[in-house]
């Protein structure tokens, strides 16, 4: 922010210094245009220039054009005085000479805004507007009718204009919505115009101007024209051409009749187009005549015609084909001895047609001929745009341009390896997610397996507890109760049962066995028996 | 890609250099005392040292990109410039190079003046420096009109020639201003000045088949002795084809010239006599 009012009042300081344009300027530019000639923001427009000139000579693609129009939109910009000092014209002249022949350009809207500039920075715009109409360049954009009407408005020339926007409405020129617009506003300031001048109208009646070929009242016997000749035009105006629409009456003293042709188009309406305008009308051609270069003017010859003619035979020959006044007094009988030729013999010859004649020699350059000498090297290269390349030049600009697509390239292969590496790792990743997962719905496949086998197992292992149990325990019970049938016989029988204890097979020990033991024990009444038993299980459990 | 021409007396008269470089050829340059050393600067990144009689390459030293010139400061130290806006310098008996500065565009042009015992160089960026070979630094920079296209040292004079057929004269003990501005007296694009080595003049190339002869003393009577001559043009089916004149050397006893144009071939003149004294073969 605080660069801010600074280079504003720079602005302010030098505005009398920028031309305006009519798409305005662009505020960064104007700033850095207007810094001093040799700081950084200069050398940067230097350095942008030469960019710009760089790739005039090293464009390879299908728009040429398309650089052309930068740069010169950016010179536009760039430079403030109307581009002059940035040679803003010459770039144009050579931009449109390169194109001319390219038909794709002839409608192209760059192209048609160069012409439009060209004509802009021209001191003859309308030459500029008139060649291109009868080539036929920019007749479908809106732009070129408008621009050229606007300058034939400028001139006062309201007909014209008028008709060249009719002109461009009825070719449908795009936008046509703008350009009706535009019709329209134009109509609007002519009516305007109309209605301010009319006072100064009458106003200029009064002082009738005296118009040429016109007849003068007379006054008096010997017929004279009093001094007043606006006045007394007056009275006879009815004889000079501005009565056109009457017929001319042979009035006494006039000798011959004004021709007025009926047919002849009215000045305003648009030519033809003919399209035999060849040559671009730039500036060194049209003025050609104006723009001598300068020179010593003591060495300043004119051309002789060859073969001097001696004095004595331009004496003899002077015989005018009229008679030449003799006065009186032969004393004073001197004339000057001039030679008169034979006025029917001399025809003006026609200009030869040098070599200027075509003004795209000096820019297009190569102009195959066959007598002229050709130079063997890439001249339109070297000198396009504005400034001059050299080969070296031309072939730095050529091998940056190589080494920057080889950088393009070896990183395009190495982006294009990087890719492939990771693609690579990401099939492998998947490739190792989907082992992974497979091992994964193996080992749950196993898992529930497992599962299921544990299950069948125990359920098995528990059926056969269940049932070795089940017989064990039937085998003791059917031992126990052997053994208690045979105790209760033994009782019965009033005799000890120790000796049947000892003979039972009972391999397992369970409680069942001691509580049926010792119910047993209970049941027997001897100390020495109960003694005697619990001796005998202990052996029995070790 | 090297082809050298060599007056001897057993030796054949014409013989190719081996280990030539890959691209394109810049600047040659032989040693300030003899002609044995050559020292060639190439399009191919590379500087290299020749020994012509033995015909071999002896050193040979890189820049990152393109070199444009190269010129010997003494026997044994070479300076050299490219697209890459650095002047470097190598010392060929410790085989190292260092970087003695930068242009802000590529280095077009690398001469020395041993009147001065100053490296000049020219560069696009329209400036021209001076260097100071001993310490080796930065002696001064001067803006041109435009960007430098070829320098010549002329005794304590300085010849640049720019972009925009521009010749300028300076004054090397004194570079405070210009001493002369003068314009090509040719018509198109200036390619290589060369003054003689009598210091009384230069001869100038243009890109488009002509040479023209100039003294540097201004006074009307020696200027009227200036001159231009084409030179470089082939006829073909009746047709003149130009041919850039790309290079001049001088001889540096006889004051006669070689030039070097486009259609490949190296005319040698007799510049004071107006004479062509012979043409090499393509």
């Amino acid at each position: 922010m605080s660069e801010a009012p600074g280079s504003a009042s720079e602005w302010e300081l030098s505005k009398e210094n920028i031309q305006p344009l009519r798409q305005g300027r662009k505020f960064a530019s104007l700033s850095a245009a207007l810094k001093p000639h040799d700081g950084d923001e200069w050398s940067k427009i230097k350095e942008e220039k030469q960019l710009f000139e760089e790739e005039l000579r090293t464009y390879s693609g299908d728009d040429p054009l398309d650089v052309w129009h930068r740069y010169i939109v950016w010179t536009e910009q760039t430079y403030l005085k109307g581009g002059k000092d940035g040679s803003l014209s010459v770039l144009l002249e050579k931009c449109l000479a390169q194109f001319q022949k390219v038909e794709k350009y002839k409608n192209d809207e760059r192209y048609i805004d160069c012409w439009i500039k060209y004509a802009n920075c021209c001191i003859e715009p309308q030459t500029i507007f008139v060649f291109m109409y009868d080539q036929n360049i920019g007749s479908q954009w809106a732009c070129f009718y408008e621009s050229w009407a606007w300058h034939l408005e400028q001139l006062g020339n309201f007909q014209r204009a008028n008709s060249i926007l009719q002109e461009g409405i009825s070719r449908e020129a795009q936008p046509l919505e703008r350009l009706k617009r535009n019709y329209g506003e134009f109509q609007m300031r002519v009516a305007r115009v109309m209605v301010s001048s009319e006072v100064p109208d009458t106003s200029e009646e009064v002082e009738v101007q005296r118009s040429a070929l016109g007849h003068l009242k007379t006054t008096g016997k010997r017929s004279h024209v009093s001094s007043d000749r606006v006045n007394s035009l007056k009275a006879a105006s009815q004889g000079g051409l501005g009565t056109k629409g009457k017929p001319l009456h042979q009035q006494r003293g006039q000798m011959f009749q004004v021709f007025n042709d009926e047919n002849q188009a009215p000045v305003h309406s648009l030519p033809p187009q003919t399209g035999e305008w060849q040559s671009l009308p730039q500036r060194s051609v049209i003025n050609k005549e104006n723009d001598q270069k300068p020179g010593a003017w003591t060495k300043a010859r004119v051309p002789q015609k060859s073969g001097v003619v001696p004095f004595h035979a331009v004496g003899g020959q002077s015989q005018p084909t009229f008679s030449v006044l003799e006065e009186d007094n032969p004393d004073l009988h001197i004339f000057t001895p001039r030679k008169v030729g034979d006025i029917g013999s001399q025809v003006l010859s026609a200009r030869k047609p040098g070599k200027q004649m075509d003004p795209l020699l000096h820019v297009r350059m190569a102009v195959p001929s066959n007598s002229e000498p050709q130079p063997m090297y890439c001249k339109e290269k070297i000198y396009a745009g504005t400034g001059e390349f050299s080969f070296e030049e031309l072939r730095a600009a050529r091998w940056r341009k190589k080494m920057e697509m080889q950088v393009l390239e070896t990183e395009q292969k190495e982006m294009k390896r990087l890719r492939e590496e990771l693609e690579q790792q990401k099939k492998m990743i998947s490739e190792q997610s989907e082992m992974i997962k497979r091992q994964r719905e193996q080992l749950q496949l196993d898992h529930e397996k497992m599962i299921l086998e544990y299950q069948q197992q125990s359920q098995i292992r528990q059926i056969e507890l269940d049932r070795k149990n089940n017989s064990q325990i039937q085998q003791q019970q059917e031992v126990l109760e052997r053994s208690i049938d045979s105790h209760l016989q033994q009782q019965i029988n009033s005799q000890t049962s120790f000796q049947v204890m000892q003979d039972t097979p009972s391999s397992n020990l369970n409680s069942r066995y001691y509580a049926v033991c010792v119910r047993i024990t209970y049941c027997i009444p001897f100390d020495s028996t109960q003694k005697g038993l619990s001796n005998g299980t202990i052996n029995r459990l070790k | 890609m090297c082809v050298l021409t060599e007056q001897m007396g057993e030796t054949p008269k014409e013989f190719k250099l081996k280990n030539g470089p890959t691209d394109g050829i810049s600047a040659v340059k032989f040693g300030p005392n003899s002609s044995q050393f050559l020292l060639v600067s190439s399009w191919d990144s590379t500087v290299r040292l020749y020994d012509v009689i033995s015909n071999n390459m002896r050193m040979q030293y890189n820049h990152s990109v393109p070199v444009l010139d190269c010129a010997f400061h003494d026997a044994v130290h070479a300076y050299s410039g490219g697209l890459d806006n650095n002047l470097k310098m190598f010392d060929f008996n410790t085989g190292t190079g260092t970087n003695v500065g930068t242009h802000d565009n590529a280095i077009r042009c690398v001469e020395f003046c041993s009147e001065v015992n100053v490296i000049v160089t020219g560069s696009w960026d329209a400036t021209v420096k001076l260097w100071d070979p001993r310490t080796p630094c930065s002696a001064g920079s001067f803006s041109q009109p435009d960007k430098v296209y070829t320098l010549s040292v002329c005794g304590d004079k300085l010849l640049v020639g720019t972009a925009g057929r521009r010749v300028l004269v300076w004054d090397l003990r004194n570079m405070g201003y210009v001493q002369q501005k003068r314009e090509s007296s040719l018509k198109y694009q200036t390619r290589c000045i060369r003054s003689f080595p009598n210091k009384q003049g230069y001869v100038l190339s243009s890109i488009e088949g002509r040479v023209a002869v100039e003294y540097l003393d201004p006074s009307p009577e020696i200027q009227k002795k200036k001159y231009a001559f084409k030179c470089h043009r082939i006829k073909e089916n009746g047709r003149e084809n130009i041919y850039p004149v790309n290079a001049i050397a001088f001889h540096n006893v006889h004051n006669t010239f070689a030039s070097g144009g486009s259609d490949g071939f190296v005319n040698i003149w007799d510049g004071f006599n107006k004479k062509r004294l012979c043409q090499f073969h393509r």
